[in-house]
């Protein structure tokens, strides 16, 4: 009967191998932070990211800053892109881009943090003054900020987070959805970012998928970090 | 197909006989359900653990379908292995089931791979694949490792091994200095423990020559012939010999194995190393085998540099023994084969003395010694294996000391060296022979027994030579070599006699009865030994100094006629021995004695000279019986015990008795001690197992024990017949030795013969009035005896003074005068009156009794030289005698000037012829003149030397007794306060 058993593992395993998973499961490198997308997403390059992420700069500053943040980001659209990250592609449907980062805080920072630096913590401006949000519309490309969402997720086993939900019009281009979820690490130290991008209509029409992704975004603590 | 039975699962071990009948079965064994999933088992739950892992990882996302399908992505190599394991399994099932395909794989397949490799590749070159294969997969498995740690590839990380491990050197370095200092400690513990106990000497270190060792020549000639070859060893070589490169020396301490092995030393030119008993003794298991090892390293590094070496192992039997060999056999501890320590034949007491008194020794010494009576002359001496083999084989060297000397020895001829066997090897060069080491290996022991056997085997120790007991002559020379070193007065004749009387002596005894003797001159205020110190210092030595007890007078006639019954017997019957002294001084263990020695070295003993020896053991209790009226003391006892003890051996063992069996052997078979044969023909008995019939003497008994006292019986009676025909001559001993209480074997002849001793005038006893005087008082004695009462006459003395009365109670102990009766000091054992001596005694000088002795006998036997004359010449007489010749000389020269005169011839002795006188007559009488001048001169010469030397003799002795003062301050207080005593109560006297 071991055997039927031996068997039974190796037949499902086979058989799972051959259907092959629906997700495809990412953590970053510590492994404290992970989520998965649908495993038809396609991951960007990772040096295309850089330049995107982190400009084409080759500033001491910027190697820094690259050793403390760990980014990765999934493409739904065909012709995967790191430009899809504010974006979106020009054509008739838009898909989601799903950009993930985590970024050990510096001391200073540690101190800093706050629920309000959670939620500008993936480089857009969602909790600004009054005053700064007037000078951005005028004089920045960060335009056409409407906040649709916000939520202060409930703090599990240390870890704070919060989501927020807001369209930008960016670089001039059209009003886009992101879908941010924050959290700060039990410990204080990393703060883990999930950006989800989608045109509104795409975002309305996929929400269910989007949510899937967003909900899976979690942080743990860890045993030795 | 056939198919075989499910085999039986047995716990443990099959039943016998339960075991696989078919030897070469068509298929294979079936593998229970275990053996055949053990490894899918184990896979699958490896897998389970990385399933978990996954799940865990991706904690609430995951679901499990997901976390399979990653996992099965991920690590795809279990099932893989799971894949393989499996089409093994189907393989084995198979081959279970199917006798074709089970021989096509075992045949065709391995076994034809079998014979292709054992075809194509010799063994050698099959281990070398086996070995390249086995490096090149564990290569590969640390390169996976590494790449997977390194995150790199595998040939990558394969590459930067070097690099990997320079980056961990500084650790590694540090571990190592970690250890070091750790089995540093031990090394250097190790290493301080094995120095020691090793003794290097060059040549002319030492001073001993083989001309030191007297009395032992045979061995010494050996020895010396071993030296000739270490010296000059192509000699030997040459021919194709080798150099014998061990002897052994054994022998009972103080025979010169040691002095020998000095004098090796002294007379080679090659160092010598001596190795202390004690050096291999240690507290860590491995010292003593690294101890062996330096030693030999030193030895070959002296042997290249000089030649040659010689190590002396002193006391080897330290060295130990691993037990009885193999061949043991049945005997137990005993050996079958024994080593050459053996003599052969019936002596085997081989450097024991062979003496009655070792036989009945051996039989005192108890039931153990009681109960292995055949093994106890096989094996030659008084060695008891038990005792030995459990000091030495345990402790001793052991712990594989004797294993590695016994290597070393004989492993001499190995190629040695790092460079000479692995550089030279490495360079296509074979190593080279070793040098020939020349290393004599010299031991001395005396428990030979105690050796391994494997050391004595030839080519280690190659020649075994007994130092035994020197030959008479050897005494002899040993006597004389170490009187040559002190002032002595013997002769020849007592040094030969001395050697004859000391016939166990060694080289050490004799050092020390020499010594002991000068001590006993110095003490005297002597610088010169004389005969009487040696005796003394020779009794000393017997019987240690005497208990200063003094016996009741009846007690003390007892005594005395108890020692002296056995006197009278030993010189009456046996005369294989000589009376050595009888003395009724209470020493530890008895209340007098009378010791016997072997004038001659004799080897057997036979019938008659033990008969003599039980007379004069039983004469003790028949002369007890004969004087003391049927009584008899337990002074016998020893006595009894010795004379059924050897007759019991005779009887039972030397064939000697009625019987003839041997009782040991008779034990050995298991038989009972068995009944005499007839010694008559016509006994028809069938030995000592049947029951003799036939006409038997009735008085003649059949059992052992009746036999044994029957003999004892008979020669008790006849001992009491002796005695009676020598009632005389026991009451003169007895007298004798109550009144000196010790006497010299020759004085003991001179009281029985009635001349003069050494020491005795034994003519007084000649005297029939004297001897009424000694038969009144032995009655008296005796009756005293009975009524336990004081003796009412006293000891009755002889009129004729004893000369060395003195000297024997200074021998007697410095002590028996102290408690006795100080004044009268001249008189041994007299009971305080001594009115013919005192009157002699002031005119002797106090330190040399023999000197001006002007008593009417000679105070020396004629043994002992008398004085040189003019040292006893008084002054006024030599003037007297000058006076007369000078006047007698005086006259004649007037009588011839007178007759000369009238012809005017004058001058002496004038050539020409005078009237009156014939030319010839004045010629003689001037030769005459001329001689007597002469005579005068040197006479007056002499007389002045004689003076001088007297004068110097006089201040040495005086320093001597100084010296002898310090001595005394120097020897313990005891000693002290007797030397002093001694004195001051010499002092007024003087």
């Amino acid at each position: 009967m071991v055997g039927t058993v031996v068997g039974a593992a190796v037949a499902a395993s086979v058989l799972s191998g051959c259907a092959g998973p629906d997700y495809t499961y990412v953590r970053d490198d510590a492994g404290g932070t992970y989520f998965k997308v649908p495993a038809s997403w396609r991951q960007i390059d990772q040096k295309s990211l850089d330049k995107e992420v982190f400009g084409e700069t080759e500033s001491a500053t910027a190697q820094v800053v690259k050793q403390l943040v760990w980014t990765t980001a999934f493409d739904a659209h065909a012709e995967p892109s790191a430009g899809h990250l504010l974006q979106g592609s020009p054509g008739a449907e838009d898909q989601p881009f799903v950009f993930a980062k985590v970024e050990k805080l510096t001391e200073d920072a540690q101190n800093a943090v706050s629920l309000n630096e959670l939620r500008n913590s993936s480089g857009l401006y969602v909790a600004v003054p009054e005053e700064t949000r007037k000078k951005m519309e005028e004089a920045t490309a960060y335009k056409g900020f409407e906040l649709l969402a916000d939520e202060v997720l409930p703090v599990t086993d240390g870890v704070r987070g919060v989501r927020s939900v807001f369209n930008y019009r960016l670089l001039g281009g059209p009003v886009q959805t992101f879908d941010e979820t924050a959290y700060l690490s039990a410990d204080g130290t990393t703060v883990s970012t999930l950006l989800i991008r989608c045109s509104p209509l795409c975002y309305r029409k996929r929400a269910a998928e989007i949510d899937t992704v967003v909900k899976s975004f979690k942080v743990k603590r860890l045993i030795n970090p | 197909m056939s198919t075989a039975l499910p085999p039986k699962h047995h716990e443990g071990l099959r039943e016998p006989g339960s075991g696989p009948v078919d030897r070469d079965p068509v298929t294979r064994k079936r593998l229970p359900l275990w053996d055949r999933t053990k490894f899918l088992i184990l896979l699958a739950v490896a897998f389970g653990v990385l399933v978990w892992n996954t799940v865990a990882t991706y904690e609430g996302i995951m679901p499990l379908r997901d976390a399979l399908a990653l996992t099965v992505r991920d690590a795809s190599w279990i099932l893989w292995l799971a894949g393989a394991e499996v089409v093994r399994q189907v393989h084995f099932l198979i081959s279970e089931r199917s006798a074709g395909y089970h021989r096509f794989w075992t045949q065709k397949v391995f076994g034809g791979w079998n014979r292709w490799t054992h075809r194509r590749f010799n063994d050698w070159n099959r281990y070398r694949i086996a070995r390249a294969i086995k490096w090149a997969v564990w290569i590969a498995v640390i390169a996976l490792v590494l790449g997977r740690v390194q995150q790199v590839s595998p040939l990558q990380a394969l590459f930067s091994v070097p690099a990997t491990v320079w980056g961990f050197l500084p650790m590694v370095l540090q571990l190592v200095l970690i250890m070091v200092v750790a089995v540093g400690q031990f090394v250097a513990i190790f290493w301080f423990l094995s120095r020691g106990g090793v003794d290097v000497y060059y040549p002319d270190d030492i001073k001993t020559r083989f001309s030191d060792v007297w009395g032992q020549d045979h061995v010494v000639e050996r020895v010396k012939e071993n030296i000739v070859f270490l010296e000059k060893p192509d000699e030997i070589e040459a021919r194709g010999g080798y150099v014998p490169s061990g002897i052994l020396l054994w022998g009972p301490p103080g025979t010169g194995k040691t002095l020998m092995a000095e004098a090796v030393a002294g007379s080679t030119g090659k160092p010598y190393v001596f190795v202390d008993p004690g050096a291999f003794i240690n507290m860590f298991f491995g010292v003593g085998v690294l101890k062996v090892k330096s030693l030999f390293r030193k030895l070959r590094k002296l042997a290249l540099r000089y030649g040659g070496v010689i190590v002396f192992f002193d006391e080897a039997d330290s060295l130990g023994n691993r037990g009885a060999l193999a061949q043991g056999g049945p005997g137990g501890w005993g050996r079958s084969v024994p080593a050459p320590f053996e003599d052969a034949g019936c002596n085997g007491f081989a450097y024991l003395d062979p003496h009655t008194r070792t036989v009945l020794g051996r039989h005192a010494a108890g039931p153990a010694a009681e109960a292995a009576p055949p093994r106890m002359p096989r094996t030659g001496a008084f060695v008891n294996r038990i005792v030995y083999g459990a000091g030495m084989g345990g402790g001793g060297g052991g712990m594989g000391t004797l294993e590695a000397l016994l290597t070393e020895i004989s492993g001499l001829k190995k190629p040695r060296g790092f460079v000479n066997r692995y550089v030279r090897r490495l360079l296509g060069m074979r190593p080279k022979p070793p040098p020939k080491y020349r290393i004599l290996i010299m031991m001395a022991t005396n428990l030979p027994e105690a050796l391994d056997e494997a050391l004595l085997r030839p080519g280690r120790i190659d020649r075994i030579y007994k130092v035994g007991y020197p030959s008479k002559a050897g005494r002899i020379r040993t006597y004389k070599g170490y009187f040559d070193k002190v002032s002595h007065q013997l002769t020849d004749e007592q040094i030969d006699k001395l050697a004859t009387i000391t016939p166990y002596a060694t080289g050490a005894t004799i050092k020390d009865l020499v010594n002991e003797s000068l001590i006993t001159a110095i003490r005297d205020g002597r610088e010169t030994i004389t005969w009487s110190d040696v005796m003394r210092a020779k009794r000393l030595k017997q019987l240690g100094p005497p208990e200063d007890v003094e016996y009741i007078e009846r007690e003390r006639h007892a005594v005395a006629v108890h020692e002296a019954c056995h006197a009278v017997a030993a010189y009456r019957t046996r005369h294989h021995l000589e009376i050595d002294l009888a003395t009724i001084e209470k020493g530890a263990d008895y209340l007098g004695m009378v010791a016997s020695i072997k004038p001659e070295d004799q080897f057997t003993r036979w019938k008659s000279e033990y008969e003599a020896d039980i007379m004069v053991s039983l004469a003790s209790l028949a002369g007890e019986r004969m004087f003391f009226g049927e009584d008899n003391s337990s002074g016998v006892s020893g006595d009894l015990q010795s004379a059924t003890a050897i007759t019991g051996l005779m009887e039972a063992h030397w064939g000697m008795g009625i019987g003839v069996a041997s009782l040991p052997a008779l034990q050995e078979l298991g038989l009972r001690e068995g009944k005499a044969a007839q010694p008559q023909p016509g006994g028809g008995g069938t030995g000592f197992t049947g029951t003799p019939v036939g006409r038997r003497d009735e008085m003649v008994p059949d059992m052992l024990p009746e036999r044994i006292e029957f003999n004892l019986s008979r020669l008790l009676e006849k001992t009491a017949e002796l005695l009676r025909e020598n009632r005389r001559e026991v009451l003169s001993v007895a007298h004798a030795l109550e009144q000196h209480k010790t006497l010299n074997g020759d004085d003991v002849v001179a009281v029985i013969e009635g001349r003069m001793g050494p020491l005795i005038d034994g003519t007084v006893y000649t005297s029939d009035e004297f001897y009424e005087e000694i038969e009144a008082y032995h009655v008296a004695a005796a009756t005293a005896h009975q009524a336990h009462s004081e003796v009412p006459i006293e000891l009755p003395l002889p009129r004729t003074r004893v000369i060395e009365a003195s000297v024997v109670a200074a021998s007697s102990g410095g002590a028996a005068p102290v408690l006795v009766a100080p004044p009268s000091n001249g008189l041994a054992g007299g009971n305080g009156h001594a009115p013919a001596v005192q009157p002699a005694e002031p005119a002797q000088p106090d330190f040399v009794p023999w000197n001006g002795a002007p008593p009417p006998v000679s105070p020396v036997s004629p043994l002992l030289p008398s004085p040189a004359p003019p040292s006893r010449t008084s002054y006024g007489a030599l003037w007297a005698v000058v006076g007369v010749v000078v006047a007698v000389v005086l006259l004649t020269l007037l009588g011839v000037l007178l007759f000369a005169s009238p012809r005017g011839v004058a001058g002496a002795g004038g050539a020409a012829t005078v009237a009156g006188v014939p030319a010839g007559t004045a010629v003689l009488l001037a030769v005459a003149l001329v001689a007597v001048i002469g005579g005068i001169a040197v006479a007056v010469l002499l007389v002045r030397s004689h003076q001088a030397g007297r004068r110097r003799a006089e201040e040495a002795r005086d320093r001597a007794a100084e010296r002898a003062q310090l001595l005394a301050a120097a020897m313990d207080p005891e000693v002290a306060m007797r030397l002093l005593g001694y004195d001051g109560r010499r002092g007024p006297e003087a």
